[in-house]
């Protein structure tokens, strides 16, 4: 019994993060759509709590069309605007982490 | 042995000490550093000549604007922002009753400063709408009109005098590092910094317009621009350059703002003031 928990488990460690990784790079389409949504809004929130300076402007607007999009089963569109969205939420982290302490380069 | 290990920490503390003091500059270093900079990037131009902004780097442009300022486009403001100076309020007192300084002794030029009482940097449009909540009137907008017009008053008056901002304290000094930190921090889309304009490619052209110096760029606020058709404030033209960038502005005359005012003009000490100013 031990063994089949450990084992699942450690299926469970790997499957996880390649399963995000897919809806971070993987197609996007109708069956995916609702995870890369999830990343996108993460990666705005994971953006904000570093003070990131993109996710308050960025995000409402692009959310509400792709749900448009969705809702008029125009995939396609809804794909491109959330994978977008999700973009924008990574570089807003990385370039807040990047830029913390900036100073003048001379 | 032990002694070695104790010999060993201390050298390491020491050694983590001065690599910590070292990387703490003080502001007259950095504010001369800046100058530096300035001067070997464009060596021919007098420092003087940097309060004139981009017309500073090109003749041909600094002869259409001298052109320009023979009838400037900022003489309305000024006739406006002179009847609201003097215009007593409802409860009688005056502008001038808010200040020890008046505008031709160079109140201009007292701005921005840092209120110790208050812990944070005072911009000159903050005291002038103060001055006006505190006397039972309705503050102006922060970025144009009224508030341009009465600041560019107050510009004109004191023009000529010299740029003399202290950094009094260590609550100032935490003001002056935030305002550095935010210059120098790349935002937006388009992860851009003030300075990646202003100061590494000052003179180098955005299509037709040619990037100004980031020295003077204090002296001659407010401004009448030909892109907006009237006149505004430095933090209306802060809020312009982050949404340039694709960032978000921040509200006028916030903390982020009033403390990248006081480091940009703690950069400009001893210039003249020559505001307010003709630009595009």
């Amino acid at each position: 019994m031990k063994r089949i928990l450990l084992v699942s488990g450690l299926c469970g460690l790997l499957v996880a993060p390649g399963a995000l990784m897919a809806a971070e790079f993987g197609k996007c389409d109708q069956d995916t759509y609702p995870l890369h949504k999830a990343v996108a809004v993460a990666a705005h929130e994971a953006a904000d709590t570093v003070d990131g300076q993109w996710w308050k402007e960025s995000m409402p607007k692009p959310l509400d069309e792709a749900a448009k999009a969705e809702k008029a089963g125009d995939y396609e569109r809804a794909c491109e605007i959330i994978m977008q969205v999700e973009h924008e939420g990574r570089a807003g982290y990385v370039q807040a982490i990047n830029q913390r302490g900036a100073g003048p380069r001379f | 042995m032990k002694i070695k290990k104790w010999l060993a920490s201390l050298g390491l503390i020491g050694l983590f000490a001065v690599s910590s003091v070292s990387a703490k500059t003080d502001p007259e270093t950095d504010r001369k550093s800046f100058v530096d900079y300035f001067k070997n990037r464009h060596s021919g131009v007098e420092m003087s000549a940097y309060m004139n902004g981009a017309y500073a780097l090109n003749q041909a442009a600094y002869d259409e604007w001298l052109s320009i300022e023979e009838f400037p486009p900022y003489e309305l403001a000024l006739g406006e922002g002179e009847d609201i100076w003097n215009t007593p309020f409802a409860n009688g007192k005056t502008y001038q009753d808010c200040f020890d300084t008046t505008p031709e002794d160079g109140l201009r030029a007292k701005y921005p400063h840092w209120d110790d009482s208050r812990k944070q940097v005072m911009t000159l449009e903050l005291a002038l709408n103060e001055c006006r909540s505190a006397n039972g009137e309705k503050p102006f907008g922060w970025k144009k009109g009224k508030i341009a017009s009465l600041s560019a008053y107050v510009a004109f008056q004191g023009r000529g005098h010299m740029i003399q901002v202290s950094i009094p304290n260590g609550d100032a000094l935490a003001a002056y590092e935030m305002g550095k930190e935010f210059y120098y921090t790349k935002r937006g889309q388009l992860a851009m910094s003030c300075a990646d304009c202003h100061v590494y490619n000052s003179g180098n052209k955005v299509r037709a317009d040619m990037l100004s110096p980031a020295l003077g760029h204090t002296t001659h606020f407010p401004v009448y621009r030909s892109k907006w058709g009237a006149m505004g404030t430095m933090h209306r033209r802060y809020g312009g350059c982050n949404e340039q960038v694709r960032a978000r502005s921040f509200k006028a005359q916030g903390p982020e703002y009033r403390n990248l005012e006081y480091f940009m003009a703690y950069m400009n000490n001893g210039m003249e003031t020559n505001g307010p100013g003709a630009r595009k």
